[in-house]
């Protein structure tokens, strides 16, 4: 440096050529990137230098044109959405679809470059100004003047929903283009999503499965409805999570819509069918249905209740015509054994069918000691019964019988001893 | 051409051309954003970039700079990067351009 080397002592030089003020540097650089912009939105960006570019928008910001820079991208990307949208939205329906997905895709990238370029604006004048950083104002440009844009929106909206029904009908559609197509939605922000496309599924998917639910309920019997619309909760479940961006147990409520229409609605009916209903489930020992039936039921609220409230008055029927029947007031083994075969059954099926839910065990219980207090005569018979299981015993230990005859008196004893836990 | 070559050359304004890891150019991010963008400007074609505004001086600093970054990225204890006092303003001004 100029000065001689004395301890501490250093110069800073000017810089060098500092650039002329001129007034009209920002017009002739904003032309620079204008027109390379242009080049990259008609995808012919090969040409051009990077640093080139990127230093004119240093410069820009650096000598405080960074409003005028930022203002005038705005504009261009504004009249870019616009040309775009007049494109999209001369397309057929047919193609309507495919063609925003192009176009999208196409923007997102020239964005993303765009954006590149102009990163030391993003870094320091966005920052400064609290702007949106120039990538989401391009997204939010294009949201509004194009996707949003009237004769768009609407299109887009009924083109999905209708892709969706037929799906639902059976058609094979391209879940591709559905799910590329809400994941642009997604990506211009969650309020844009749930306003233009979640809330109109939601509604229309309720109106559906409202008319599929009715339609089913009189066709079919309880246990065919029930295995159809498990299959189309899962069927639901399964497009969801593919096709669309929403999650399924969402609070968006797609889940709990479905449940309702298909499930809640037609508990009641399900369970009082003719022929078919829960009556005819548990006598013939439809595990496999009942066990569907309680799941179904379980994901929408008092369902449970009332399967047990079905199931508590049957039990009750069948006891009471045990309890009340003249024949057994004559053979007490008999009438013990027919209560014990009652509890045998519905035990079974409360630990195959309904997951062995206590709810449903305590009310069982309940059911009994309503039923077997009926007769004044129960503990009589009751005694009497364990007494001839005695008798049996002592028989079987005398006679050297085989140990699991035994055995089998000593489980016959334990039942009978819980019917006596019934009496009152 | 492999756009995945080893090294990439940075030209400074005098001409002078330094030739670097990949690894060690990428620690700009402005460098980074050129040469790994998903255009294919032409910068990326050639693994060249050139600074006009950079001169030769300040841009060795930097090389050096990135070369000390990438050695001592992950340690703890790390000794000192000695700044000229001279150059320390255009170095701040580059490292600035350069987002480094």
């Amino acid at each position: 440096m100029s000065q001689g080397p004395r301890k501490g002592a250093f110069v800073i030089h000017a810089f060098k050529s500092a650039p002329p003020k001129d007034s009209d540097m920002p017009h002739k650089h904003w032309g620079k990137l204008r027109d390379a912009i242009m080049q990259i939105f008609n995808e012919n960006a090969g040409e051009l230098s990077f640093e080139e570019l990127y230093r004119t928008g240093y410069n820009m910001v650096l000598h405080k044109f960074g409003d005028f820079l930022y203002s005038n991208v705005e504009n261009l990307l504004t009249e870019r959405s616009k040309e775009l949208c007049e494109v999209v939205a001369k397309t057929p329906d047919e193609m309507l679809l495919q063609e925003v997905k192009k176009t999208w895709h196409d923007h997102k990238r020239s964005l993303t470059m765009v954006r590149d370029i102009l990163m030391y604006m993003d870094r320091t004048y966005v920052k400064q100004n609290q702007k949106r950083p120039v990538f989401e104002m391009g997204l939010n440009v294009f949201c509004q003047n194009c996707t949003r844009s009237p004769r768009v929106k609407d299109r887009i909206k009924n083109l999905l929903l209708q892709l969706i029904q037929q799906e639902r009908d059976g058609e094979k559609v391209d879940r591709n283009l559905i799910r590329c197509t809400t994941q642009m939605l997604l990506d211009m922000g969650k309020v844009v999503y749930a306003e233009d496309f979640e809330r109109p599924f939601v509604e229309s998917s309720q109106h559906y499965y409202m008319v599929e639910a009715q339609r089913l309920i009189q066709a079919s019997s309880t246990p065919e409805y029930l295995r159809r619309a498990e299959q189309r909760l899962n069927e639901e479940a399964d497009r969801v999570t593919a096709c669309l961006s929403t999650e399924w147990g969402s609070g968006s409520g797609i889940r709990s819509t479905v449940e309702a229409e298909l499930v809640g609605k037609q508990m009641e009916a399900l369970l009082v069918k003719e022929g078919s209903g829960i009556v005819h489930l548990l006598e013939e020992d439809k595990l496999e249905d009942l066990r569907r039936m309680f799941e179904l039921f379980s994901r929408v609220s008092g369902g449970p209740q009332l399967i047990e409230d079905a199931l508590a008055d049957r039990v009750s029927q069948q006891g009471r015509e045990v309890v009340e029947s003249a024949e057994n007031q004559t053979d007490p083994v008999g009438y013990v054994k027919k209560l014990i075969g009652i509890k045998d059954q519905y035990d079974y099926i409360i630990r195959h069918a309904f997951r062995d839910d206590k709810a449903f065990t305590n009310r069982l219980h309940k059911s009994f000691e309503v039923f077997v207090n009926l007769n004044a005569r129960s503990p009589e018979y009751i005694s009497l019964a364990m007494d001839a299981h005695l008798r049996g015993q002592r028989k079987a230990a005398a006679g050297a019988a085989a140990a699991s005859d035994e055995q089998q008196v000593e489980v016959q004893l334990e039942k009978a001893l819980q019917m006596f836990r019934f009496l009152q | 051409m492999a756009s995945e070559s080893d090294y990439v050359t940075l030209v400074s304004a005098e001409g002078f051309e330094f030739v670097i890891e990949r690894q060690c150019a990428l620690m700009s991010g402005t460098i980074k954003a050129m040469l790994t963008g998903p255009a294919s400007y032409a910068e990326s074609k050639e693994n060249t970039v050139t600074f006009p505004e950079i001169s030769t001086r300040i841009l060795e600093k930097v090389v050096e700079y990135f070369h000390y970054k990438v050695r001592w990225s992950h340690s703890s204890e790390v000794p000192e990067f000695k700044i000229e006092p001279e150059i320390a303003l255009e170095l701040l001004m580059a490292a600035n351009f350069l987002d480094t």
